[in-house]
């Protein structure tokens, strides 16, 4: 291991942060006590530490005092780590000689009622941050380079305009796309709100843009199938899947008419019918059939072949029943997703008849009998029995504001409802509409002059939430069970038609081959919810659209634009400088298990497997997750700036005044530090007693730590984490989890009673749960505090 | 026939089954040991009720619940109920009492009459016993008569809410009983109201509504052109088989009076057994022989 | 929800303040109401009765207006049935809520429905329904055993030993 220097000058400063830190703790206390602290020369006190003057002042005091070491304890890492280290670096110290205390986030925006607890609580938190502070040893970033090329996963509005705007500003794009055609939900809807545009004919021109850009490559009816690599470096295989006809295809239509197969158009809600061979719709991007090998008699002349014979009559021939789906490797530096939302499934609400009643259609289907090239060329009529419908009723919050579905608004349904009613009356004006709602969120531009419109137009507003929709069985016309609240009576009027309008669903788990962070709402979370909107916390990885949440087409497009240049900075840069936080292996030591290439996700630690050599990181695979030196049986493994010393100092520093009443939480960087912030932004309050350690990841946690922390007698102690398949760094979180079952066998042997030691899954969304693990495991330690057991040496 | 789930019962027969409807246990005394049920009885009291003994005194609801349930403990026997309203209460105590403190203060009310309740039989209702248990696929099997007509089926609220606690159908939209009645070759229809309450509940403060209730679902039976209602709880069965009759008796308004079965009746049909070994002349509403094809 | 749950085996007594610290918890348990009325809509007394409006009660638990809540009638029209509570989007349990006022409403002496206080004094024989002559005679007639019946001293003593029976002793006075 190596020496820290021999003359540490430790520099530390207080944040008062406004009154957000200064209401609560006494920094001035804990400036005085500071000062004692060995190695620590100078201790300051600033009311905004981030401002340009709070940052002009640490310079200059770095400078004056010849300080090696920085301590601002303020908000949290998440928040202003690089800003600092910006300062610090301007100051002329390596950026690696800095360290935070979270003293707000973490102490007083969760004690808000117990100022002198959180002072001392302040004072320990920074103890701690100086302890690492006095390890900290100076690093240097290398630098990679970084593939000017992007990827946009996601065809639909937003992952049309990033690709667009990235190619536009001279980077190839790669654009996958999983269904035969680009266009998203967009391409299917009728008319855009508030301006009542067509929809795809504002979308049409940017899909063929698209196609013709001489920077984009479109694969459409193609999946990315696996993402390796880092920022600036990722290689990713995509399913280019076969569609069995060429791009010579000029959609001249002769093969559907061939086909014996009819399967229900999804496009068109399954309102109508397609062939097994088809184009989704007419303006699809790119122009081409494609065989749906599922219903499909068999792509070969012996079940079928009569479209590739008619294909041929007409002197094309373009049906290649040969065709193959095949794997595309790809290397970019940046990616974009833009996969979309899911539409809620109505049929998850039975007591509304969708899919039972013929009727009772959702928002998609309705758009689509509106659309002139929709299955009734835009012919409002009841699937029933084709009759126009006089009496139209629109339900609003279908599957959205509701605990059993999904908690949160879907932002575009009030709209895309007074929309469509407007269209209706436009066409059909004696058509009766009534609109049930909770309330009407109109809060975009132009919005609310819509929804006067309607108004004005007839349509009538009801405030009730239906219970049921009821049909009657001779003429399927539909009785909706509501109260009108207005006047306090139960209704059930009759209808001919009614929509539902249907919010969105979070995406799949797997729409990505990487996991990346969600929020408690199952949507992509961003790195920052105010001010990095569409970045994720995977550098070079960046979100946009209905994926990150549920949004309409303009807030779409501009999430799509701001992602394409966050994802240009990157690019036009050339190069990006890499933390170094890696993994060195102690060649001396090692004796070639090969334990820690079974920990490595990236494959970035290997060992020749004849010879017995000791274990190679690359470091530029290198994640710095710190698993393989937390399972490493020789302890060799040394992780750069998280050092075992300068975690176990921060242990001792957080045990060393009454430990029997703290809980030592270890939390990783991207999802449970980033839940405890959430907890503080909410002030979410809860008792005093924990001390969090940040690791870059759970997998960093060595059982070593848990065992000092017990011996050094803590009350209780919680290993947390990203949930099980959303670890940033892909598997630490797992290795973290069996790690459980050893320490839980040394706590017996120990006669620790287990309910002192925790382990829990909280994401960055997940701030309440954060807090309840924080009162319950405060509550243990209270508890353990009383009885006051010692604990013994253990047998190691 | 997979005879691997439990068969052995002690049955809650509950106070209107036998005290008011007796066709009905008479019709399960047929049925039930034909599916391999062994029967067995306790001197249990009324469930307690889930309506009206449940709004006066909680603890002493429990109470009764908790005596109840210790009773089949006992016997280590696991219980079958034939009511919805029975399966409710027990369903309801069980998962309260799974709380150690109020067990405790529950036991403590029943230790000066020698009964303790430890948490451990299961309670079972014969309709979700039927749809989980026994299966449809045996059930298909054990029929040899199917019937064929024209059922709306009403499956109450009783069985399956409050759903967090029950887990046994749909809490708005259930569709196990006319599943069960598919199997026995019945044409089950969708009719409005079908999921409408029976109103029994209501009817301790205001007949009027009740019946009002009974209108509806009798008038969304003859929409949909059924023929007769089946259900499976007993007060459900009274409020329609007598209410139906008091209606017409009154001339309150003209309806035309749908059969009411209970399931068990149909499924002994559709198991071959003969008419007679029913009591189909107690029902009030008379059963018209076409309806009992065997 | 676990909170009314454990909530409704506490024994109360007729002191008013603290009938007033029980409605307490209650007006906590109904706050993510949103006033949607899906539970209204949804309530088949409701739907036969404008003027009894499953809401009304639930929203003045919510703002708090427990002056006088349990001399309202209303909540005994509720018939137990759970539609509101399985159509309610927020999870507001009103039929629990109703149980309780109506506990609440008993254990305080405020006068309860005739038939439901004759099922209460009923109860005590261990059955809803009392065992007649007639029925006996109409199960031997279809081959049925006799019914069996709770030990009743069994029943009579739990049914002292919580109070119940001095309960309704009072509250038949009321009538």
């Amino acid at each position: 291991m190596s020496q820290p220097e021999s003359n540490i000058r430790i520099g530390v400063f207080l944040c008062g942060c406004g009154r957000n830190i200064a209401a609560t703790v006494d920094i001035d206390k804990v400036a005085e006590k500071a000062k004692r602290l060995d190695d620590v020369v100078f201790v300051d006190t600033n009311k905004y530490s981030c401002s340009e003057t709070g940052q002009a002042s640490i310079r200059n005091a770095i400078r004056e005092n010849n300080l090696n070491r920085v301590v601002v304890a303020s908000c949290s890492p998440k928040l202003h780590l690089e800003t600092f280290k910006a300062t610090t670096v301007s100051a002329g110290v390596n950026p690696y000689l800095f360290e935070m205390a979270n003293i707000r986030e973490h102490c007083s925006w969760v004690h808000m009622h117990e100022p002198v607890q959180a002072t001392e609580k302040a004072f320990e938190l920074v103890e701690m941050a100086v302890a690492k502070a006095r390890l900290l040893e100076p690093q240097t970033e290398p630098k990679v380079r970084i593939t000017p090329k992007a990827m946009v996963i996601g065809g639909g509005v937003a992952g049309i305009q990033a690709s667009l705007d990235m190619a536009d500003a001279g980077y190839q794009v790669v654009l996958v796309e999983k269904s035969p055609t680009i266009g998203g939900i967009m391409a299917v809807l009728d008319k855009t709100f508030p301006t009542m545009d067509c929809s795809i004919c504002i979308l049409g021109p940017k899909m063929s843009d698209v196609k013709s850009h001489p920077n984009i490559t479109l694969m459409a009816y193609s999946e990315v199938k696996e993402i390796k690599g880092y920022v600036g470096n990722f290689k990713a295989k995509i399913l280019r899947k076969a569609r069995y006809v060429t791009e010579d295809c000029t959609a001249c239509d002769e093969c559907t008419s061939v086909c014996p197969i009819s399967v229900p158009n999804e496009v068109d809600g399954h309102l109508s019918w397609r062939k097994a061979i088809y184009m989704p719709f007419p303006q699809a991007v790119p122009s081409q059939f494609l065989i749906d090998t599922e219903h499909c008699h068999g792509v070969n002349p012996i079940s079928c072949g009569k479209c590739r014979d008619v294909c041929r009559e007409k002197g094309a021939d373009c049906i290649n029943y040969d065709d193959q789906d095949r794997i595309e490797e790809i290397e970019i530096g940046t990616i974009v997703v833009a996969t979309g939302f899911k539409p809620f499934n109505a049929a998850r609400i039975p007591e509304y008849g969708w899919g039972r009643y013929p009727n009772v259609l959702n928002t998609l289907e309705f758009e689509r009998l509106f659309n002139a090239s929709g299955p009734t060329e835009g012919h409002l009529v009841r699937p029933s029995d084709m009759e126009q419908p006089k009496r139209v009723a629109f339900i609003q919050c279908v599957g959205s504001r509701d605990q059993r579905f999904n908690e949160y608004c879907s932002n575009f349904c009030c709209l895309e409802t007074i929309k469509s009613t407007l269209l209706i009356k436009e066409h059909w004006p004696d058509t009766e509409i009534m609109v049930f709602y909770i309330d009407i969120r109109a809060f975009g531009k132009g919005f609310e002059e819509l929804y006067h419109r309607a108004r004005e137009e007839g349509v009538r507003f009801i405030r009730g939430r239906p219970s049921q929709i009821q049909e009657d069985p001779e003429t399927h016309n539909l009785r909706v069970f509501v109260e009108d609240q207005n006047e306090n009576r139960f209704i059930s009027p009759e209808f001919d038609m009614v929509v539902l309008s249907i919010g969105a669903d979070a995406p799949d788990p797997d729409v990505v081959p990487i996991p990346l962070p969600r929020g408690a709402d199952g949507f992509l979370l961003e790195a920052h919810p105010k001010l990095k909107p569409v970045d994720t916390t995977s550098r070079g990885i960046f979100i946009a659209g209905g994926v990150e949440s549920p949004k309409d087409i303009k807030e779409s497009v501009t999430q799509a634009s701001a992602a394409s240049i966050r994802a240009v900075q990157l690019m036009a840069k050339g190069e990006v400088r890499i933390e170094p936080i890696f993994a060195e292996v102690d060649a001396s030591r090692c004796t070639s298990c090969g334990t820690c290439t079974t920990r490595c996700p990236y494959g970035a630690i290997t060992i020749q497997e004849k010879k017995v050599t000791p274990a190679v990181v690359n470091q530029a695979l290198c994640e710095g997750c710190g698993t393989c030196a937390a399972d490493c049986p020789e302890d060799c493994i040394r992780m750069r700036h998280f050092t075992d010393e300068q975690i176990l100092e921060q242990v001792r520093a957080a045990l060393k005044n009454q430990p029997e009443n703290k809980v030592l939480v270890f939390a990783c960087t991207f999802c449970s530090y980033g839940g405890a912030d959430l907890a503080g932004v909410s002030r979410m309050q809860y008792p005093t007693n924990g001390r969090v350690i940040r690791t870059m990841c759970a997998g960093r946690v060595d059982p070593d730590f848990v065992y000092e922390a017990f011996q050094l007698g803590a009350g209780a102690v919680a290993l947390t984490g990203c949930h099980p398949q959303d670890c940033h760094f892909i598997s630490g979180n797992r290795f973290a989890a069996k790690r459980e079952t050893r320490i839980r066998r040394w706590l017996d042997k120990q006669g620790i009673d287990q309910e002192r030691f925790s382990v829990e899954w909280i994401s960055a969304g997940e701030g309440k749960k954060f807090q309840n693990m924080m009162t319950r495991m405060s509550e243990i330690a209270e508890k353990f505090a009383k009885s006051r057991k010692k604990v013994e040496k253990p047998v190691v | 026939m997979d005879r691997t789930s439990n068969t052995r019962f002690v049955i809650f027969w509950g106070c209107t089954i036998p005290l008011r409807l007796p066709w009905i246990e008479v019709a399960a005394r047929k049925v039930l040991p034909k599916l391999g049920i062994e029967m067995k009885d306790l001197p249990f009291s009324c469930c307690p009720d889930p309506i009206a003994s449940k709004a006066l005194d909680h603890m002493t609801w429990l109470s009764l619940a908790a005596r109840n349930l210790a009773l089949a403990e006992e016997k280590k026997c696991d219980i079958l109920t034939l009511c919805s309203g029975c399966f409710e209460t027990l369903k309801i105590a069980q998962s309260e009492l799974q709380d150690k403190a109020i067990r405790k203060s529950i036991n403590d009310v029943l230790k000066p009459i020698g009964r303790e309740y430890q948490g451990s039989i299961r309670v079972f209702h014969i309709v979700q016993w039927l749809y989980e248990e026994f299966g449809l696929e045996n059930l298909r099997q054990v029929v040899t008569h199917p019937l064929t007509f024209r059922v709306a089926t009403h499956t109450g609220c009783h069985y399956m809410r409050p759903a967090d606690i029950l887990h046994t159908d749909d809490p708005v939209y259930p569709e196990h009983l006319d599943e069960l009645c598919q199997v026995l070759g019945l044409e089950p229809v969708d009719y409005p109201d079908k999921n409408l309450c029976c109103g029994v509940g209501v009817g301790l403060v205001d007949r009027d509504i009740t019946q009002e209730l009974i209108l509806r679902k009798i008038e969304g039976v003859h929409r949909a052109k059924a023929e007769v209602l089946v259900a499976h709880c007993p007060t459900c069965i009274q409020t329609y088989d007598s209410g139906q009759m008091m209606i017409h008796k009154s001339h309150k308004a003209s309806i035309t009076p749908v059969p009411v079965f209970h399931y068990l009746e149909l499924l002994g049909l559709a198991m071959g057994l003969n008419a007679d070994a029913f009591a189909f002349e107690e029902h009030r509403i008379p059963i018209p022989e076409p309806a009992v094809r065997i | 929800m676990s909170e009314v749950k454990k909530d409704v085996t506490k024994e109360t007594n007729d002191d008013v303040d603290s009938v007033l610290s029980e409605l307490e918890p209650l007006a906590k348990v109904v706050a993510p109401c949103l006033e949607c009325t899906t539970c209204a809509s949804a309530c088949p007394v409701f739907q036969s009765d404008s003027d009894r409006n499953p809401r009304r009660l639930i929203n003045r638990l919510g703002r708090r207006e427990f002056e006088g809540l349990l001399d309202e009638v209303d909540f005994w029209w509720c018939g137990a049935c759970y539609s509101c509570e399985a159509h309610c989007p927020q999870g507001v349990p009103l039929a629990h809520v109703f149980f309780r006022l109506k506990n609440l409403a008993f254990q305080t002496g405020k006068p309860i429905p005739k038939l439901i206080l004759r099922t209460g004094e009923t109860l005590r024989s261990g059955f809803l329904i009392p065992v007649k002559k007639e029925i006996t005679e109409k199960r031997h007639a279809l081959g049925l055993p006799d019914p069996v019946c709770p030990d009743t001293n069994e029943i009579e003593t739990l049914l002292d030993a919580t109070g119940f029976s001095a309960r309704i002793t009072q509250s038949r006075k009321l009538y």
